[in-house]
């Protein structure tokens, strides 16, 4: 039996490159979605939340947040 | 947590929330201060540099153990190469070790009686009958605190002030984003602070050299208000500078952060609820320095909350209160020199050539009464050039 999506799975993600991350928080701040949250120095992505405004991208010092599109293949 | 009851639990344990949790640990009630990181003062998100110990001193105990410099001048670099050397016969302020800073403060606390808490998340907010619980995580385990009374300190990022429906969130443009780097260099100009603005090298911010003479580093950042479209790297801008000035020196660390510069929120107290510090952007939204304004805001916040104790109120309309104070204080000057910030920002390359050529030749006439009025009346005029801008910047409701 087939069932209609209630809300369009997104085809974009909000990728954080945890190599270049300083743990400063500023983007925990500027998120209207709640959607990071530091943890001891570790920065947490709900991608769930997201709704890929893209402010913290604008906010990271480091560039260390991009948000990109998912091929159209690996959307189910 | 030794108690599930509290008159006062205060969130964050920076400069903020520890002076405020001292001051009322020190006027008898229980206090309990949260710290979400394993250690207070680390990682540093700050530039350090802060009032004189003259001022410092009117609030606490200054530790030397902490004053890494005592400048008496600033150096501010224009644009055309156009320079500003101030050299005042006084102490202007002091760089601080932040981490030890900040560890001493909490310090201070817990020696009056508060109850410190490291590794302890805040996680929930609400408001119940006659007080505040919250539920705090520590190392897997969850506690509920129960609290008359709640400080929310917890820095740019505050989520607390975001839970009990404040309008906390950092807006561009009115925030700065901003990274610095620790390097293992001495400075030229030991004694002053060095400032690069203009539209030659970053417009809508600055780039700063903080010289650390005991620890012998320098604290070389670079902050911008983050731009409505696009962005700049500021990692990257500093790294010039870097190999600019020292090019063989070692980076040590590398921190940032986000600088509210918008001045005092329009609301930060709820009832049973208020922000101080960071969290209620008291912020100097012309050098982002937050750590003064930071420290009055927390006696203030001391001060009412003890008052709100005593006549058995703390309401929002009796917190209120507290918001007026800080605007006396500090926030009328902070939104004035946000003024300041908005014009000379908004200055077209020549305009603004001619404005730093302004400002150096009142600075060369040892800012005396003479120098000031020719150089304000010179700036009438830029002002006047500008009638959009000056509008705009000074005559907003």
């Amino acid at each position: 039996m087939t069932t209609t999506a209630i809300r369009k799975k997104p085809n974009k993600v909000l990728l954080l490159d945890r190599n270049k991350c300083i743990s400063c928080a500023g983007c925990v701040g500027t998120c209207p979605d709640l959607a990071l949250d530091m943890f001891g120095l570790d920065l947490q992505v709900f991608q769930d939340k997201c709704t890929y405004c893209t402010i913290c991208v604008r906010f990271c010092p480091v560039g260390a947040l991009a948000i990109e599109k998912i091929p159209e293949k690996t959307v189910p | 947590m030794k108690s599930a009851k509290y008159d006062v639990v205060v969130i964050g344990a920076g400069p903020s929330g520890s002076i405020c949790a001292r001051n009322l640990a020190r006027s008898g009630y229980s206090v309990l201060l949260c710290e979400k990181r394993p250690v207070v003062g680390v990682p540093v998100r700050c530039g350090e540099a802060t009032g004189p110990v003259k001022r410092l001193s009117d609030f606490m105990t200054v530790n030397e153990a902490y004053i890494e410099t005592r400048f008496t001048g600033v150096i501010l670099n224009g644009p055309r190469g156009i320079s500003v050397r101030y050299d005042a016969d006084k102490e202007l302020g002091v760089m601080l070790d932040r981490k030890l800073f900040d560890q001493d403060l909490a310090n201070q606390a817990v020696r009056e009686g508060a109850e410190l808490q490291v590794d302890a998340r805040v996680t929930a907010l609400s408001s119940a009958n006659g007080h505040r619980s919250l539920t705090i995580e520590q190392a897997g385990q969850t506690f509920d605190v129960e609290a008359a009374m709640v400080v929310g300190s917890d820095g740019a990022e505050s989520l607390s002030g975001r839970w009990v429906g404040l309008k906390t969130r950092q807006l561009p443009p009115l925030t700065c984003t901003a990274i610095e780097l620790r390097v293992k260099a001495e400075d030229p100009n030991p004694n002053h602070l060095t400032f690069w603005q203009g539209h030659d090298t970053i417009n809508k911010g600055y780039i700063w050299v903080f010289p650390k003479v005991k620890s012998r580093v320098v604290n070389l950042g670079s902050g911008e208000l983050v731009p409505k479209m696009g962005s700049r790297n500021m990692y990257d801008l500093s790294m010039e500078y870097k190999n600019k000035l020292y090019p063989d020196a070692e980076i040590e660390e590398v921190h940032g952060g986000c600088v509210p510069v918008s001045g005092n929120l329009e609301e930060y107290t709820a009832d049973r609820f208020l922000l101080s510090g960071d969290a209620a952007h008291h912020t100097n939204p012309l050098t982002g320095g937050g750590i003064m304004a930071a420290i009055v805001a927390a006696e203030t916040a001391a001060k009412w909350i003890d008052k709100g104790f005593r006549d058995g109120n703390l309401s929002h309309a009796f917190l209120k209160q507290y918001e007026l104070e800080c605007w006396n204080r500090f926030g009328r000057n902070h939104r004035k020199e946000a003024r300041y910030r908005d014009f000379v920002l908004g200055l077209g390359p020549k305009h603004q050539e001619t404005f730093y050529r302004i400002f150096r030749s009142m600075v060369a006439g040892n800012l005396s009464l003479s120098a000031r009025a020719i150089g304000f009346a010179r700036l009438g005029v830029l002002a006047a050039r500008n009638p959009g801008l000056t509008r705009k910047a000074f005559f907003k409701s």
